[in-house]
């Protein structure tokens, strides 16, 4: 099998199930308690989370854990506005679980003003300067879009949002950019910034939200106090571990292919008549192709025969009909239709790459010609 | 102690004559069969049911399962007493809310029992009264009603409401039919008419991967195991319609797609029915809802079967089709957006008066149009619900 679904979630690694499967048979122990025991199982999340923070280049007392990036992005847009009546600002490019929760506060009369995107996928800077103003009280922009790869200019943005706003905090939902770019957290200037533990090789369930030292931000989830009172309830120490883990490996290996590699097949498509999304202002790690004439599920359905796997956009809306984050960038339905989204890993090998593409471009013309 | 009991009460059923026993077995079986599973005693007494000795916790379970059997008309939730008047008015008097209106009402198959209806309802409402000085008496519609049921054998059950059930005819008292499940809301409401009419079911599902997706398969069995709370006995198949669709679509006019390919639906059906003994089709066509369902498109797709074809929902609304789908629990499922096989090769015009001379010719086309029909119904696949 080729997996280039990477974006969806990602191969656990051999070494995070490792150290999870260790954390659950020895260190089973609540880490609240207070025997010894337990006080291992806390030092042991204490030492993951150290772990995560140095390989992100952060402190680890700005990293919270949560159960995925979809509760760190709830929580920071529904407890991470310092006044209630200010403006919210957000992109067209925000994956759902940013998005929804803006609508919330939509619908509850807060002013959510939505910076639309370019063509090449990245948020429009002239008309994000005009959205942010001294009313501006929270900015969420996604750090790398998950349908796309397309990189967001952060820096710059949390610049101006400082310079127009200064009382404004700034989010990213990092889901797709953690580990997958040359910037660091805390050269992006963030306060706050979400990651998901299974697209960087860990399970599922487990992920959090990195919140700059000296800024607060409420609870969203009350009870037990544990992450220093910031997000209650018992932590998965066996998932933490098998995060760390995965982290520590991810960060140590070459990474330096892969966008090269999304390059090549970007060609590969071009010389096949396919239209690429976006420019190489890319991760590397997502290659977003229109294959004209062949529906991206029947191309997706006909080529998983073929033990070749790839996505058609954001797979957690894989059942929803059209795509907001498309749309937004300029493709039509028809487009849409026929967009496939292929990812990548670190561990993403050429070899296999081309093989996919070489499927890919093959079984679209068998289906052109079946149904010419 | 745990005591309460669930009164049962059947339909339909009771205005069979004769044959009376024949459809109630069937009704207990059903019912000994659903409750499997569970600890509790059945009762099956003349007219009622009584469910007895079971878990409290069990309770909601119970209740929740008796609601999907065809042929019961409504459940009650009651305590049980002996003939003693102020056993009666004890349980009576707990089962009252203290405020509000409130009613008695007895019912007394036992005719000896030495009061009549009304005295009971005077005598134990006067109690209430006595007991809860807050609540009133409103015969007409009144908040609580305490129905008193006087048995014989020195059974007597105090219960406040009924709960409806699904009514019908008990399944499998109306032979059996094939119902064609696409995925839609309409198709899981047609077979759940016809199974509330005693009939057993088996499912028939067309896909047409890879053009339509794996999931929007499991939809349908999804559907099918919603259905099957409904129907205990329901089976399952799948046909691949693709090969099919891609040899009209290579030689026929377009627009006779949906027309073409319903027609070779109902002559892969027909020769499903008659293996697995069905002696009937089913379908969820509504009369003129969309193009294939005109009364000319259900003139020529109708015409390549000779068996009976029931179509429970021809002369509904959409808004009544999607209330029931509401209430037996297929809606969300139904109305998640996967691509069935209708849609596949879809033209912009599709056929609305098709005629038979026209559409006979445009079949002509297909090359090996029986061999292909022949391989579809050989490779049908039986789905494990």
């Amino acid at each position: 099998m080729i997996y280039l679904d990477n974006a969806a979630t990602t191969k656990v690694f051999d070494c995070a199930i490792e150290a999870m499967e260790q954390t659950m048979k020895d260190c089973f122990f609540n880490p609240n308690a207070t025997y010894k025991r337990a006080i291992d199982a806390k030092k042991g999340i204490d030492s993951a989370r150290k772990t995560i923070a140095d390989c992100l280049k952060v402190r680890a007392d700005e990293i919270v854990f949560t159960s995925c990036a979809t509760e760190s992005n709830n929580w920071v847009m529904n407890c991470g506005r310092k006044r209630p009546k200010g403006n919210v600002v957000i992109s067209a490019g925000e994956h759902s679980s940013v998005y929804e929760p803006a609508m919330q506060l939509k619908n509850r009369g807060i002013d959510v003003r939505i910076v639309p995107l370019l063509k090449s996928g990245i948020i429009d800077e002239g008309a994000f300067s005009r959205a942010v103003d001294e009313n501006t009280t929270f900015v969420s922009i996604i750090h790398v879009n998950n349908e796309t790869g397309a990189i967001n200019p952060i820096k710059r943005l949390v610049d101006t949002t400082k310079r127009l706003a200064p009382n404004a905090l700034f989010h990213s939902d990092g889901v797709q950019g953690a580990l997958k770019t040359k910037d660091t957290i805390s050269s992006l200037g963030v306060d706050f910034y979400s990651a998901s533990a299974h697209k960087l090789g860990a399970p599922k369930g487990i992920g959090f939200l990195y919140i700059k030292n000296g800024i607060n931000i409420a609870p969203m989830l009350y009870g037990g106090g544990q992450e220093d009172g910031k997000r209650s309830g018992t932590q998965n120490t066996p998932y933490i571990a098998a995060f760390a883990a995965a982290v520590e490996h991810l960060a140590a290996i070459d990474k330096s292919h892969v966008l090269p590699l999304r390059n090549e097949l970007a060609e590969h498509f071009k010389s096949h008549g396919c239209t690429v999304i976006g420019d190489d202002n890319n991760s590397g790690y997502i290659l977003g192709v229109v294959i004209p004439g062949v529906k991206a599920e029947i191309l997706q359905n006909a080529v998983c025969d073929r033990d070749v796997i790839i996505g058609k956009g954001a797979a957690c809306s894989g059942a929803k009909r059209g795509n907001r984050v498309l749309s937004a960038i300029g493709l039509t339905d028809k487009q849409i239709e026929c967009y496939v989204r292929l990812s990548f890993a670190a561990d993403t090998y050429r070899d296999e790459a081309m093989k996919a593409a070489q499927i890919i471009t093959e079984t679209a013309q068998k289906i052109r010609s079946e149904n010419v | 102690m745990f005591d309460n009991v669930i009164l049962i009460r059947y339909g339909e059923v009771y205005l069979k004559g004769k044959n009376f026993s024949y459809f109630e077995n069937i009704l207990k079986d059903n019912i000994r069969e659903k409750l499997n599973g569970i600890g509790c005693k059945l009762y099956f007494g003349r007219g009622r049911y009584v469910v007895k000795e079971y878990g409290e916790s069990d309770e909601l379970e119970i209740i929740r399962r008796l609601k999907q059997v065809f042929g019961l008309h409504s459940v009650s939730v009651a305590r049980r007493c002996g003939y003693d008047l102020e056993e009666i008015v004890a349980l009576a008097v707990e089962m009252t809310p203290d405020i509000g209106s409130f009613r008695v009402t007895a019912h007394r198959s036992y005719k000896k029992y030495p009061l009549d209806s009304l005295q009971i309802n005077m005598k134990i409402g006067e109690r209430i009264l006595a007991a809860k000085p807050n609540l009133s008496v409103d015969l007409h519609s009144p908040q609580t009603t305490i129905n008193i049921d006087i048995r014989e054998g020195g059974d007597v059950y105090v219960y406040t409401d009924a709960l409806t059930c699904a009514g019908g005819m008990p399944s499998g008292t109306a032979g059996k039919g094939l119902l064609l499940l696409s995925g839609g809301i309409d198709s899981p409401v047609a077979g759940y008419m016809m199974a509330k009419r005693g009939m057993e079911l088996t499912a028939l599902h067309f896909h047409s991967y890879p053009y339509t997706s794996q999931a929007a398969k499991e939809k349908a069995c999804d559907l099918a195991r919603i259905l099957s709370d409904y129907c205990p006995s329901l089976k399952m198949h799948c046909v691949s319609l693709t090969k099919i669709q891609e040899a009209i679509h290579k030689y026929c006019k377009p627009n006779y797609m949906i027309t073409l390919v319903r027609r070779a639906m109902m002559r892969i059906a027909q020769a499903v029915s008659k293996e697995h003994g069905c002696g009937c089709i089913i379908n969820g066509e509504s009369l003129g809802q969309v193009a294939s369902q005109t009364l000319e498109s259900i003139t020529v797709t109708n015409a390549v079967v000779d068996m009976p074809v029931f179509r429970p929902l021809i002369g509904m609304d959409k808004d009544e089709i999607i209330a029931i789908s509401e209430k037996i629990g297929t809606f969300k499922k139904s109305i998640e957006p996967y691509d069935d096989c209708c849609t596949v090769f879809l033209p912009e015009f599709p056929l609305i008066k098709p005629t038979m001379e026209k559409v006979e010719e445009q079949e002509h086309f297909i090359r090996d149009y029986d061999e292909l029909i022949a391989t579809a119904i050989s490779e049908a696949e039986p789905i494990e619900l």
